[in-house]
């Protein structure tokens, strides 16, 4: 096992390496003044100020030397600053970050936890009632757009609110301005704000896993250690829970990791139609206003965090399969 | 469905037999039709004894013991009797069954591949097994899954408990597969193709280990097989089975000795043998089964059959009649008689199974 985690940990640097190459080029092969320098060239003595915004910007430097940079102070724990607000990347993702976090990890443990679960007594109960009623609720939430779903989430929420009189689901923002608020309080009032978002996450990736969960088991009870396991005398809850289970979580394990990119951009989108100050907002911006710096930072930050997954997703499924682990 | 036959197998099952299966029939239901697997089958399987089951693939063979088993897939539709000492499995509580499975009644599969547990060590596969009947610590059913190991001739077993499935070959595994069988002292292993799926080299070994686990705890055994090569070694009885029926069954030597059904003949006569002479060419059997979906009315081997009259596809066969005593029962119109025994009359007309 230590062999393979160690393996596995190898391969990733090279794949780190290759995601701050791609997180750099995708923004620097964009100019970043393209409409600026329209407008400049166009007066008289533009060219200089051309000149002269490109050198504060770097632009004047060949794209290998800027990446030779940018790398450098990368190391050096530098991402650069905001052209907008003069802040450090790094600060600006040390704050999105952990707001982000929240939402993605109550996403995706909690619909991977029900999905199994649904997927499991969909498949030991094929075509029973619950099945159907769960395949008709995983369709039709698997073929929502997220920021439909949001959307109609919140407007739901807000109809509640209005109903019992008491403000229950909060609609806007990650948790309430200015709130002074003990440590249960300020988490009560986060609880209340990560409600709507996490359920508009959790819905779509809860439909998907349950799916495949429910194939994977239907395949596995089919097969013939299934029929040993039931030969032995081995009563059907162990048989369902020790031998079935634990095989077809193997391409749960794989399902999540590989949609956990997805999940994120599912997230961008959640955040801005509930009015978050996370990682999606930040993207947006950094996007509309040509903010070179934190676009690259954010991109890199996420393409670690999705190495960091797969690794992890890797790392179970070396655990669960021995042939895996021993190949 | 009745099936009075004056034959071996009455109506009532055999309280001497370990496991004695009446009338069976089982059918699946599918989406072009009902496929009727196994039509109206009697057996008896006694202490210490090897009886064989042979036939084509489709022939019902494994059919009727998964039947026994209580192993087939839910939508199958069992009738008659199976019963284990007496008692009756067929409509047994699922619990009650799991108690019998893998203690009294086990079984080793075709496809060793396939069949073990892909993420779990082979040691516990087989402690498992034995936690599941016997009241032991977990240390303790793993070191009772090593003496397993050892038993079916795996060398250095106390490390191979740690092994998985995908560390050791097919051999390997199916050794595994009997240890598991064996685990909990059973009155009756069922060895279904236990040889088919592996290297012709390897498959005597298995065949090998196979009667000393059998000899080990004193069981009896079914073995169910394509291959009569297979059977004559090992068996003490044969039991052939042809579209779902029973075509003949009788002592193994005696069988081999003479067959009575042309359907046992002409397996016979297509298995090579050191005594051939040479340049002699095999001779297969013509054609192939018939579809289980809607099998003929009459007897199902009229097509492929040297023998058979214009009777034969009309009329089902006759029950199981004695043909060559002591041992030998055919079902067949026109059964072969081998001329050193006196022929009963080998006809019962009128009274046929109905199908």
């Amino acid at each position: 096992m230590l062999a393979y985690a160690t393996r596995k940990l190898l391969i990733s640097i090279p794949v780190l390496f290759f995601a701050t190459l791609v997180a750099f080029l995708l923004v620097a092969t964009v100019d970043p003044i393209a409409e600026q320098r329209v407008f400049l060239l166009s007066q008289p003595g533009g060219a200089e100020q051309v000149a002269r915004l490109e050198a504060s910007l770097g632009l004047d430097k060949p794209l290998i030397e800027r990446y030779g940079n940018w790398l450098g102070d990368l190391v050096r724990g530098d991402m650069g600053t905001s052209t907008e607000n003069g802040r450090a990347v790094t600060t600006l993702l040390g704050e999105a970050i952990p707001v982000t976090m929240r939402l993605v990890i109550a996403a995706t443990v909690i619909s991977v936890i029900f999905g199994v679960a649904v997927g499991v007594i969909s498949a030991v109960r094929k075509y029973s009632v619950f099945d159907n009623v769960s395949t008709f609720f995983a369709f039709l939430f698997f073929a929502m757009p997220v920021f439909w779903l949001g959307a109609v989430l919140k407007d739901l929420g807000i109809r509640f609110n209005d109903w019992w009189g008491r403000r229950i689901f909060f609609t806007i923002g990650e948790q309430s301005p200015r709130l002074d608020a003990d440590f249960w309080g300020t988490w009560a009032d986060r609880a209340g704000h990560i409600i709507l978002p996490a359920l508009t996450l959790i819905l779509i990736q809860l439909a998907a896993t349950s799916r495949f969960q429910r194939s994977a088991m239907l395949d596995v009870l089919e097969s013939d250690y299934i029929r040993t396991a039931r030969a032995k005398g081995v009563p059907r809850r162990r048989v369902i829970t020790r031998h079935a289970l634990r095989n077809a979580l193997l391409p749960v394990v794989s399902y999540t990791g590989l949609t956990f990119g997805t999940l994120i951009g599912g997230t961008v989108v959640t955040e801005v139609v509930f009015n978050w100050q996370g990682m999606g907002r930040l993207f947006l911006d950094s996007l509309l206003d040509g903010d070179v710096a934190v676009s690259q930072g954010w991109l890199l930050a996420v393409g670690i965090s999705v190495i960091a997954v797969n690794l992890l997703t890797d790392l179970v499924y070396g655990v669960l399969d021995p042939r895996v682990r021993h190949g | 469905m009745s099936n009075d036959e004056p034959g071996s197998s009455s109506e009532a099952p055999d309280p001497t037999a370990i496991l004695s299966v009446r009338d069976l029939t089982v059918d699946f239901p599918t989406d072009d039709g009902v496929v009727q697997a196994v039509r109206g089958v009697s057996w008896d399987v006694h202490e210490g004894e090897v009886l064989a089951i042979a036939g084509e693939s489709g022939s019902g063979k494994s059919v009727s013991v998964l039947a026994a088993m209580g192993l087939l897939p839910p939508n199958a539709r069992v009738s008659g009797s199976i019963s284990h000492r007496g008692q009756e499995l067929l409509g047994m509580p699922e619990k009650q069954l799991e108690q019998l499975r893998g203690s009294a009644m086990s079984m080793v599969f075709q496809d060793p591949m396939t069949s073990l547990n892909p993420v779990m060590s082979v040691g516990e596969q087989i402690a498992e097994g034995v936690r599941v009947h016997q009241k032991l610590k977990r240390q303790e059913s793993i070191r009772r899954a090593a003496e397993l190991l050892d038993l079916v001739g795996i060398a250095d077993s106390t490390r191979r408990v740690d092994s998985y499935p995908h560390e050791l070959s097919g051999g390997m595994r199916q050794r595994a597969m009997i240890a598991m069988a064996i685990a909990n002292d059973p009155d009756v292993l069922i060895a279904d193709e236990p040889t088919t799926a592996l290297d012709v080299t390897i498959q005597a070994q298995i065949l090998d280990v196979l009667e000393r686990a059998r000899q080990a705890v004193d069981s009896a055994l079914i073995l169910i097989t394509h291959d009569l090569g297979v059977v004559a070694r090992t068996a003490h009885r044969l039991f052939v089975m042809y579209a779902g029926r029973t075509a003949e069954t009788g002592l193994i030597d005696d069988v081999f000795e003479h067959p009575t059904h042309p359907y046992t003949a002409g397996l016979l006569a297509a298995i090579p043998r050191l005594d051939t002479p040479r340049g002699r060419r095999l001779i297969p059997i013509e054609g192939s089964p018939p579809s289980m979906l809607s099998p003929p009315p009459g007897c199902a081997f009229t097509p492929r059959c040297p023998r058979a009259t214009d009777i034969c596809p009309q009329n089902p066969p006759p029950p199981l009649t004695l043909i060559s005593p002591p041992s030998q029962h055919a079902a067949c119109h026109h059964p072969l008689i081998h001329p050193r025994t006196d022929s009963p009359s080998q006809q019962t007309p009128g009274e046929a199974p109905d199908a």
